[in-house]
């Protein structure tokens, strides 16, 4: 009989201490921007605090939007350039999430560590599924066959064709929309954003990329220097072999 | 006195020797292995700088981070627990060492004060990553993460064309100090016969064949006695031409139970590890906020001091605990404190190896699919969800049931350690039973509290 039990104590207490405990959100997506156009409520995520001179993939949220409105985003340089950003719907594909991959399921209460930009993501997280939802049922119209390709094709149709349906109701669910767009130039650039005629621009400093010149100056002289001096005494070596 | 007692004589090896099967000798000895693994991982980790110096400076957006913190790392110790140093053989600095040394390198002997203090210098700069982490941010920032691993490249490129083999590996990367602690532990080791090497006039193992280089770190089979030094690179096994070389799988621990020559900074670096793991783990947890809080406001609001303040206690606890420890048991053996410390250190790496895989198994679990989005990211996909992979629950039941065996290891390591020193008995052994038991407490306790994400 004992030596039944004894076995059994390790597995109880793993079902004891199994109560999962709760994880805590990483970073996130650092904010860039939050505007308001017509009704809509607008949040652009970056992926660097920053944008940044080459390729910048920007999310966006937008919560109120109307059903079945276009959306468009442009980057407007200082130049005057205008760089467009091809928005398409984000596609959630498993479990609820916060436009980075995130986990959240089993977030606790405990965001102390967080900054207030990730507190902001998650008011909109825990109704994600929704309005993923009630962006594919504006869908429903085009017949099956379109909501088949945007499953299954990342969302290949572009936001701005999404307008059909002639009374836009509006989705208090925040819907994420994904661009990339290559920023040419550093210096102060305008958001402009478009939501069904409505406008909004806000300012978006673009800073340079990559790391710092000094560490790739430092780090490349050594390894350089060092190289040359391999390749010069391999040399001499090889001279004075011959020789 | 130490010297006056017999331990008991080690116990002779049961073959199962791996390379019995052919198909995995012959694969062992083609000159594709392990080169079908290096150049696609020299191609990804050139990837990897790429993206963590140029890519997206939020960690959730980039892959570079991903691969590196959520797949490479909690991966790692998985691999040398089930596959020794192996990694260390595909390493991409060990093959930018091995392409750098075919046309620069000067193959000039490795000074002595990096053999006599080699590990040393690993202990010290794996306290100062992991303090360096928390304070400048390594693991959360894509570019601490490149610059870090550019200043590792250029250690490497620098040795590499100075030194001769791969010094780097063997004597001052940080990673190979933890692999060759790991390893230890590992179920694989790689071992020549004795009996056979005892007739060899070659000794093609240590010096190559004129076809495929010698041990890159230095290692002699004929006389190894630990897997630390071992990257498993089948070097040895192309070259030696009797086929001493084994290949044997073995209990998990079992090395530890009979190391012949213990070292002090070995031993510390497996007790250092502990306090890494307890940092590494605090600093996640929900409470390390308040911790911090009330150092910043004894410490003139500086953060930096707060950290390394609760660093330096993280750090010194399990050292302290561990030469409290060794100073009594020491008392029953007569050795000294530091003798004992040294035999008995070894015993924690089980715990040091469990308590690694339990904590990153949550970032690969509930952070895996992070890797999916950011990857499906380069490629047009504009996809997001959950990074989980499975429920938090599932994560915790494998951190239990890791770190129980990683406590039951670690207890049994200190038994067998004991239990060689017939003239003592296991007197000796209570101290640091009650120790590890504290430790162990301590690292199921940690994996209770709620954790924070890396990406």
């Amino acid at each position: 009989m004992r030596s039944r039990i004894l076995p059994a104590i390790p597995a109880a207490l793993l079902l004891i201490l199994g109560a999962a405990a709760p994880a805590l959100a990483g970073g996130g997506l650092p904010v860039l921007s939050s505007m308001k156009a017509g009704n809509t409520e607008v949040t652009i995520y970056g992926d660097s605090m920053f944008v940044h001179t080459g390729t910048n993939t920007l999310t966006v949220e937008a919560t109120g939007l109307p059903e079945g409105a276009a959306i468009a985003l442009n980057l407007i340089g200082p130049d005057g350039k205008t760089v467009v950003v091809p928005l398409r719907p984000l596609r959630v594909v498993a479990g609820p999430a916060d436009a980075h991959g995130g986990d959240h399921e089993n977030e606790s209460d405990g965001h102390e560590s967080e900054d207030s930009g990730h507190e902001s993501e998650d008011s909109g997280h825990e109704s994600e599924d929704s309005g993923h939802e009630s962006e594919d049922s504006g869908h429903e119209s085009d017949g099956d066959a379109h909501e088949t390709e945007s499953t299954q094709h990342g969302s290949s149709h572009d936001a701005q064709a999404d307008q059909h349906g002639d009374e836009p109701a509006e989705s208090e669910s925040p819907v994420w929309f994904r661009g990339k767009a290559s920023v040419p130039t550093t210096g102060t650039w305008k958001a402009q954003l478009e939501i069904g005629g409505a406008k909004a621009t806000d300012e978006l400093k673009v800073v340079g990329n990559g790391p710092s010149p000094l560490y790739l100056a430092f780090t490349g002289v050594i390894m350089g220097g060092t190289i040359t001096y391999g390749a010069i005494q391999r040399r001499r070596q090889s001279q004075t072999g011959r020789a | 006195m130490v010297a006056q007692r017999n331990p008991a004589p080690v116990p002779p090896q049961e073959s199962n020797n791996l390379l019995d099967s052919p198909w995995l000798k012959g694969f062992l000895k083609s000159r594709w292995f392990p080169a079908i693994f290096t150049y696609p991982t020299l191609l990804v980790f050139g990837y990897i700088i790429y993206a963590l110096l140029w890519g997206p400076e939020a960690a959730s957006a980039n892959l570079g981070t991903s691969l590196t913190w959520v797949l490479w790392w909690p991966l790692i110790p998985v691999f040398m627990f089930t596959m020794g140093r192996f990694w260390c053989a595909i390493c991409p600095f060990a093959t930018t060492i091995d392409l750098l040394q075919k046309f620069f390198g000067l193959g000039r002997p490795v000074p002595a004060f990096l053999k006599k203090y080699g590990i040393w210098i690993i202990d010290a700069v794996f306290i100062i990553i992991t303090w360096a982490d928390h304070v400048l941010g390594i693991v959360e920032s894509p570019r601490g993460s490149g610059y870090l691993l550019g200043l590792m490249l250029t250690g490497v490129v620098v040795t590499g064309i100075l030194y001769e083999r791969r010094s780097w590996c063997r004597y001052l990367c940080f990673l190979g100090g933890l692999s060759g602690n790991y390893s230890r532990s590992s179920i694989v080791e790689l071992r020549a016969t004795p009996e056979i090497c005892a007739t060899c006039t070659t000794q093609s193992c240590y010096k190559g064949d004129g076809k495929t280089a010698g041990c890159p770190i230095f290692e002699f089979p004929r006389t190894m006695q630990t897997s630390a030094n071992c990257n498993l690179c089948a070097n040895c096994i192309k070259t030696c031409p009797n086929g001493s070389i084994r290949l044997d799988m073995r209990p998990p621990t079992k090395e530890l139970w009979f190391i012949a020559r213990p070292k002090f900074e070995e031993s510390f670096l497996a007790v250092v590890i502990v306090g890494i793991v307890l940092v590494q783990n605090i600093t996640m947890l929900s409470f390390w906020q308040p911790v911090m809080e009330f150092f910043m406001s004894v410490l003139f609001g500086s953060k930096t001091a707060a950290f390394t303040a609760v660093f330096l206690i993280a750090m010194g606890l399990p050292i302290g605990v561990m030469s409290a420890a060794s100073w009594l048991s020491g008392r029953f053996t007569g050795e000294t404190f530091a003798k004992n410390f040294a035999r008995f250190g070894y015993a924690v790496i089980a715990l040091d190896l469990a308590g690694h895989i339990a904590h990153n198994f949550f970032h690969l679990l509930a952070e895996g699919k992070s890797i999916f989005y950011n990857a499906a990211g380069l490629f047009g996909y504009q996809i997001t969800g959950s990074a989980a992979i499975v429920s938090m629950q599932t994560i915790q039941i494998l951190q239990f049931a890791t770190l129980g065996l990683g406590i039951f290891g670690s207890i049994f390591t200190a038994y067998k350690i004991a239990a060689r020193d017939q003239q003592a008995g296991l007197k000796a052994f209570w101290p640091h039973l009650i120790v590890l038991l504290i430790f162990g407490a301590v690292n199921l306790w940690l994996f209770t509290m709620p954790m924070e994400h890396r990406v």
